[in-house]
């Protein structure tokens, strides 16, 4: 999978510029976009982090600054595989994937939660909702 | 260890009112405390203060109303559900959703109403040896609930596409099907309202939610209720119960001379694994309708985001003999896009199918072998692992689901692999015996008259229905049972 240029991520007052660097690059792996929808760095997803990251508890916010501080350290190839490679965590034995299936859910839900949590995405999807509230006419 | 005095740090009248009260010599100012707010919660609060008790209510979570609930899934996913969205087993097989705001569950579930059948309750009756499980004699308790709140079906006009879809598959197949009964005022469906945003919040106040129901009306009551409150402990005394809880930042201590344990299978476990209670099933016998969403793919949009959410359920005895049930269901994109397989291209083309895809979801009735228990440090563990029975059920329920999507004129059907828990259920169940339950018939825990529960904690097994309305009536039983002995 070809990654596309590295685009440049704001700033988020849970993760260092290396962690974002990481989330914007896992992005381009999991949403590298198509003539239908765009890339995740298109959308600057990455600009909703902290929306999430704010309410994450504790422990788990610990541990995904660990994760991506260690995932910083791979080329983009090894990303790659790496993300290829925890896909297929849900075949592996209860016992044994449990860590895996973790990371693989956790970067899943943090990578999709921002892009699809994007109202120009959802302009490309086609979800347009509404309520009508008690102060409409 | 010191203890925040409230009223030395607040000046608001209910704070200084729950000032700790056996170390000063003076009378308790509340009759009871309840801690949760969903639908137990809420029904508790409601009848105790009806009766002229005095209650507050604790709650983790923060309050929102319908002009404040968040709107995007983004906000509301992480600001209004524990573990800043979902929660995993220790299998990480599988997910769990658990509300974490006032009105608990009940704000972010479709309000469906359901009673139990001989199917379900014969088997609790079985494994607690409680009598009164059985239908007839909660029927009073139902019909109690089911006039204290708006209830209705979604009328078949405003069926959307999605459930048509499902009516038409049912259909084909001779299956039962039926309308669900929901607790819902008015949503405008006529105005076009779409239901899907109050999976984060209903904003019109229709969805019958402890909040606007039981809440609304024990405030006016007199019912004093704090959000931000995280419980840790319950220290059970002879004349008083005390509450430890994380507030404001500091370890606050509550008292009164009863306190209602609400906050469901994970949280009462976990409160009283915590406090130290010895109870040897514990923690055990959690089931949680593992549920799984498949996708149908149309020619012609189906926008089953749009208008009522959820309107049928099957009804087939077949279907329910068989250990599974279906219903018509969809999710906001964030939601859509974590079940769907796969990732990069093939994944986004996936999700550009949206608007062209209906939805069902197969919920299991599971076997009741999960456990939950402390681990190192302290930290909460929940072990669930599908038994073969539950496998086989998934395997049956799939396949016919399958079925009924080519039957309703599907091109292509999704599989998505990702169970996921919303029934959370068990881990102090009800019984008469203390050795293989936590609650007595009179629900209280085994030993410990003055702590009482009446919500999903309690399940001896999983019913293979919507919990909610048992729950409710359960609870209106159990009030009724304190206040009679008060």
């Amino acid at each position: 999978m070809l990654l596309k240029k590295r685009p440049k991520t704001s700033a988020s007052k849970h993760l260092s510029q290396r962690q974002l660097d990481v989330v914007a690059r896992l992005g381009e792996i999991y949403l590298p976009g198509n003539e239908n929808l765009p890339s995740f760095s298109t959308v600057h997803a990455e600009e909703n982090l902290d929306r999430i990251l704010n309410y994450m508890p504790d422990g788990d916010l610990k541990d995904l600054k660990t994760l991506l501080y260690f995932l910083s350290f791979f080329p983009d190839f090894l990303l790659s595989f790496f993300v290829t490679l925890i896909e297929r965590s849900m075949f592996l034995p209860l016992s044994m994937g449990a860590t895996v299936r973790l990371i693989r859910f956790g970067l899943r839900g943090l990578v999709f939660s921002l892009y699809y949590g994007d109202s120009h995405v959802h302009e490309k999807i086609g979800y347009s909702v509404h309520v009508y509230t008690d102060d409409q006419k | 260890m010191k203890f925040k005095i409230l009223h030395d740090f607040e000046n608001t009248p209910y704070l200084t009112a729950i000032t700790p009260t056996p170390q000063t010599n003076k009378m308790p100012l509340y009759d009871f405390i309840i801690i949760g707010s969903g639908v137990s919660g809420g029904k508790w609060a409601s009848m105790l203060t009806e009766a002229g008790a005095k209650c507050l209510l604790l709650e983790a979570g923060q309050e929102f109303a319908k002009n404040t609930f968040p709107v995007h899934e983004i906000d509301y996913s992480s600001q209004m559900f524990w573990g800043g969205g979902v929660e995993a087993n220790e299998e990480a097989s599988m997910f769990f959703l658990r509300a974490k705001v006032l009105g608990g569950t009940s704000i972010v579930n479709q309000a469906l109403l359901d009673r139990f059948d001989d199917l379900a309750l014969d088997d609790w009756k079985d494994r607690s040896g409680i009598a009164y499980l059985n239908t007839k004699d909660l029927e009073a308790h139902y019909q109690a609930c089911e006039r204290a709140i708006l209830t209705g079906t979604i009328s078949e006009k405003y069926y959307n596409p999605n459930a048509k879809y499902f009516v038409k598959g049912f259909d084909a197949l001779h299956l039962g099907w039926k309308p669900l009964v929901r607790a819902q005022g008015d949503c405008k469906l006529d105005c076009g309202s779409d239901c899907i945003v109050c999976l984060g919040g209903c904003r019109r106040d229709s969805k019958q939610s402890s909040l606007v129901t039981g809440i609304r009306q024990a405030r006016t009551r007199g019912l004093k209720t704090l959000t931000g409150v995280e419980v840790i402990r319950v220290d059970h005394h002879s004349d008083h119960v005390d509450v430890i809880a994380n507030y404001l930042g500091e370890k606050t201590r509550f008292t009164a001379p009863k306190v209602v344990l609400a906050c469901g299978s994970f949280g009462n476990t976990k409160l009283l694994l915590q406090s130290g209670f010895k109870l040897p099933a514990l923690g055990k016998g959690f089931s949680c309708h593992p549920q799984f969403m498949n996708y149908g793919v149309f020619d012609e949009p189906v926008n089953a985001h749009k208008g009522a959410l959820q309107s049928v359920k099957s009804s087939d005895s077949k279907i329910r003999q068989a250990g599974f049930k279906f219903e018509n269901v969809f999710a906001p994109p964030i939601g859509t896009s974590v079940l769907m397989p796969g990732i990069g291209i093939h994944h986004q083309e996936l999700m550009m199918k949206y608007r062209y895809v209906s939805s069902i979801e197969v919920a299991v009735r599971d076997e009741p072998s999960g456990e939950m228990h402390l681990g190192r440090g302290g930290k909460f563990l929940i072990s669930k692992r599908l038994t073969s029975q539950d496998s086989s059920r998934i395997k049956q329920g799939l396949a016919l689901m399958e079925e009924v999507f080519l039957k309703s004129g599907a091109k292509d059907v999704i599989h998505c692999t990702q169970a996921f828990g919303l029934h959370l259920m068990g881990g102090c169940a009800l019984g008469t015996e203390a050795h293989n339950s936590v609650v007595d018939p009179e629900f209280k825990v085994h030993d410990n008259p003055r702590l009482f529960c009446a919500d999903s904690s309690i399940f001896p097994s999983a019913p293979g229905i919507n919990p909610s309305f048992t729950i409710m009536a359960l609870t209106h039983r159990a009030a009724e049972t304190v206040l009679r002995a008060s």
